[in-house]
């Protein structure tokens, strides 16, 4: 979990007012032995191999979906307190820049934060917004207790980002299209 | 009243394809109340799909259990004994051997039961909760709260409503008095009403208004009483005067339609268009539809005609008995479903058909409860307040199981994929070229028994077939999408899957609209990943991997990214083609794999991490997918044999297409189709669900 948080600070290093490109992200951090949950497939045939933990929270970037298929299983990590009527989600940003958490009609505050919820009671959809920065759209789970470390982007930097360009380019083809 | 069940139906499996014929055809050939019942339902005479009246027990009755009195709710069961209904102890009960139906509505298949790790701690299976909670109308797909009035209809999904939720529905329509005038004969007067879009329905109406008048104006100069008169006695006006009257038959099965739906406080009439198909009769078929479990799609059907024509309480007491089989082949860990005509060598030495258990539970426990109309069932949720279904479980006698039942069955399963086409489907002038299929797609499971492979069901599936998909070059291509030949094994079952999208997923269907706390927010679309019914893996899935031998003793696993899964979009089992998977409806998905582990020595994992994330751009603002967990695992030792058939294989070519083929009538910008990625990810989905 600290290494979690550790990574979180590390990545949420992008500033939103920088405009240079952003370094791809990097990928979590999982106990030692344990294999990425994301890692890229091994070549066919997998050989199977015993089961692994991974702290909550510990999410990658994940190119593709090639741990969908063949990559070993890992167990969650077991919880601290599994029988808790409550769980509590943290949720980091960059500590320069203090971002607002708004869930629906609620800002539930600035970051750093600590969220209480009754266990099991739904997905928090949550926006976080900071002056110069684009809007965060993410989910806070409420099955466990969890830390999620959010890299907030500045407003020149979509172009960086999955989507950007195919946005741009499908608005391209549809102009073109509409000179014929 | 507003249901949240999504834009794609058809109709359901209730016992598996035998029970899906049942309920699409129901009714064809029984006798229909001639006039509007009103209060609704106060015909129970004559019904579609009636079951024979459950024999009432009586004396002797050797299952019958003393009255109990005092019990913790957890020790209480119901058995109607000589009409009356008592409580009895279930502990009793189960000592007597009889089997306890939970009528809770917290009750879940077994699938998604909570298991326990090696060293005792509790391996939570989370989806159990919003399960529960969607089937019972108390949350939505996240396990938030519903809107007042707010319904989940989503049997057609693979969840059933809760007892309760039918509790309701029986009460409401019982109270519920018609329109005097609604009229049956009217209504299935015509097997299909037509129906178009705003615009087009206008242009209909008014050209129907308008040879309405010149074949009236026909009809009298001509001095004839009738327009079939006219029809008989001019034939060049005689196709005209057969579609109007098609067309006014129709017209009038439509405002029987709308009375109907009314009735059923589905359709508010102030907000609707009279004689209009429109957006609040739309949506009212769509949800008469799905609580209904007809496969119309908004389309008014046959099935659909003959729906509205029930009277309520017969629509309750179908569905109460398609939750009732539901509950009951999961309580008797059963799977024959009348769908295989097969046999077996009995230890007599004679052969024995494999029974329909799904029938034969069903009228057990139907017996057991004292129902066998929709009154008995008004009567009984009548009897039962609400906090009953906290409880209530019914003690009941099931079929002693068939000789090959044993806890470690020798399962095998067989997918044979019928007709296949690997020619591409258009000509050199793109014009499309029909590709019959004669057999299609079949699931079927069977137990090795006395040196025998013996046949428990067989149900429709899908194959992979040719697919749109989008290219690395960013335009659209057909690509056949084919599913892997030959043995493989399940090792793996999942309760609650997640699907991953690749990354060539249209990044639209990533976000949606959708009320948070009280405000209408963009968030990212998890419906298609999960977990949840709208996964594109479904309620539940097995991964077929290759298995090959690797060294002295060592085992290894190829996945293909192929699997046998639920599925949510029940129409493409009616005929379309997946991406490669085998798809199943969601409630036989479910019912497969809980008796597959329930009769297969088999570890649970428990939930597996996933930890993925995918951050994107849509319309200038971030969007995480955070997906903390690949779903709830079951490992399978020894796995399970499944067997994909190569199936008859038409036309010229012999073996599919590789990689991309250009769609007719596009323009590509580059001269050549890029290379088609051949990973195992890109056969698992590829931007649209497996």
């Amino acid at each position: 979990m600290t290494r979690a948080v550790l990574l979180g600070t590390c990545v949420a290093l992008g500033a939103c007012a920088r405009s240079a490109p952003v370094p791809a992200p990097a990928a979590a951090p999982v106990p030692a032995g344990a294999p990425a949950a994301a890692a890229a497939p091994e070549p066919p045939p997998v050989e199977a191999k015993p089961l692994t933990t991974i702290p909550a929270g510990a999410a990658s970037e994940s190119p593709d979906a090639s741990d969908q298929v063949a990559g070993p299983l890992v167990q969650e990590s077991p919880e601290r307190d599994p029988k808790s009527e409550t769980v509590t989600i943290k949720i980091i940003t960059e500590s320069r820049r203090p971002a607002h958490v708004v869930w629906g009609r609620k800002d539930l505050g600035v970051t750093p934060l600590e969220i209480t919820r009754p266990r099991g009671s739904g997905p928090l959809d949550l926006v976080v917004v900071a002056p110069g920065c684009l809007p965060l759209h993410t989910r806070a789970f409420t099955d466990r207790d969890d830390t999620i470390a959010l890299r907030l982007y500045g407003e020149s930097e979509g172009p960086s980002l999955l989507g950007y360009h195919a946005e741009a380019q499908s608005k391209d083809v549809k102009g073109r299209q509409g000179r014929r | 009243m507003w249901a949240r069940s999504p834009g794609r139906l058809a109709e359901i499996a209730i016992r598996g394809a035998a029970g899906l014929l049942a309920v699409a055809g129901c009714g064809c050939s029984s006798p229909i109340p001639m006039s509007a019942p009103t209060p609704a339902g106060g015909d129970g005479g004559s019904v579609a799909a009636r079951p024979p009246a459950p024999r009432r027990p009586s004396a002797p009755d050797p299952d019958a259990l003393p009255p109990a009195a005092g019990l913790p709710p957890e020790r209480r069961a119901i058995q109607v004994v000589d009409g009356e209904e008592r409580v009895v102890d279930a502990d009793v009960a189960r000592a007597r051997g009889l089997t306890l139906v939970e009528l809770g509505d917290d009750w879940a298949p077994a699938i998604f039961d909570d298991g326990v790790g090696p060293d005792g701690a509790v391996l939570p299976n989370r989806y159990r909760a919003t399960l529960t909670g969607l089937a019972a109308d108390r949350t939505d797909g996240d396990g938030q709260p519903l809107a007042a009035g707010e319904k989940n209809y989503l049997e057609l999904y693979g969840i059933p409503p809760a007892p309760s939720v039918l509790r309701a529905r029986f009460l409401a329509d019982a109270q519920r008095v018609c329109d005097p005038t609604f009229d049956v004969t009217r209504l299935l007067s015509v097997d299909e009403i037509t129906s178009w879009g705003a615009t087009t329905e206008q242009k209909e109406l008014a050209k129907h208004r308008a040879r309405a008048a010149k074949l009236e104006a026909a009809r009298q100069k001509a001095g004839l009483d009738t327009l079939e008169a006219l029809g008989d006695a001019d034939a060049r006006l005689a196709k005209e005067v057969r579609a109007h009257l098609k067309m006014e038959a129709e017209r009038a099965s439509f405002a029987e339609v709308e009375k109907r739906l009314a009735c059923e406080g589905l359709m508010d009439p102030a907000k609707h268009k009279a004689g209009s198909y429109d957006t609040e009769m739309r949506t009212a078929t769509f949800n008469f539809q799905q609580k209904h479990a007809v496969m119309d799609q908004t389309d008014l059907k046959r099935a659909t005609l003959e729906a509205l024509a029930r009277p309520m309480l017969e629509n309750d007491f179908l569905a109460l008995r398609r939750v009732l089989v539901e509950r009951a082949m999961h309580a008797g860990r059963f799977i024959e479903d009348g769908s295989s005509t097969a046999s077996y060598p009995g230890a007599d030495g004679k052969r024995h058909p494999v029974p329909d258990l799904a029938s034969a539970v069903e009228q057990a426990l139907l017996a057991r409860m004292g129902i066998g109309t929709p009154e008995d069932a008004l009567a009984f949720f009548r009897r039962h307040p609400a906090q009953d279904f906290r409880w209530l479980r019914v003690a009941v006698r099931f079929p002693a199981p068939p000789e090959y039942y044993g806890p470690e069955m020798r399962l095998e399963a067989e997918i044979d994929r019928g007709d296949v086409w690997y020619d591409f489907p258009f000509d050199a002038a793109g014009v499309r070229q029909p590709q019959p299929r004669e057999r299609f797609p079949a699931f079927s499971l069977y137990v090795r028994w006395r040196g025998e492979r013996v046949l428990l069901a067989r149900w429709r599936t899908t194959i992979g077939g040719w697919r749109a998909e989008l290219a690395a070059d960013g335009q659209e291509y057909y690509r056949y999408k084919g599913s892997d030949v030959g043995p493989r094994v399940w090792r793996h079952i999942v309760a609650a899957p997640v699907w991953i999208p690749p990354l060539s997923s249209p990044l639209g269907s990533m976000v949606k609209e959708k009320r948070v706390n009280g405000a209408f927010v963009k968030v990212t679309n998890y419906d298609e990943v999960g977990p949840g019914y709208l996964s594109a893996y479904g309620l539940a899935a097995a991964i077929h991997v290759e298995m090959h031998k690797s060294g002295a003793n060592g085992v290894t696993y190829f996945d293909n990214g192929i699997r046998t899964h639920g599925s949510f979009d029940y129409t493409s089992l009616r005929g379309r083609f997946s991406h490669g998977c085998h798809r199943l409806y969601n409630n036989l998905a479910v019912r497969l794999f809980t008796f597959v582990l329930q009769h297969h020595r088999a570890r649970t994992l428990g939930p597996i991490a996933l930890g993925f994330k995918r951050t994107f751009w849509w319309k200038g603002e971030v969007f995480e997918m955070r997906l903390p967990s690949r779903g709830f695992y079951y490992e399978l030792d020894p796995p399970v044999p499944i067997d994909v058939l190569e199936g008859h294989v038409k036309g010229t070519r012999q073996k599919p297409i590789a990689g991309y083929v250009r769609k007719p009538g596009v323009s590509y910008a580059s001269a050549r189709p890029p290379a088609a990625p051949n990973t195992p990810e890109s056969r698992a989905g590829a931007g649209a669900e497996p």
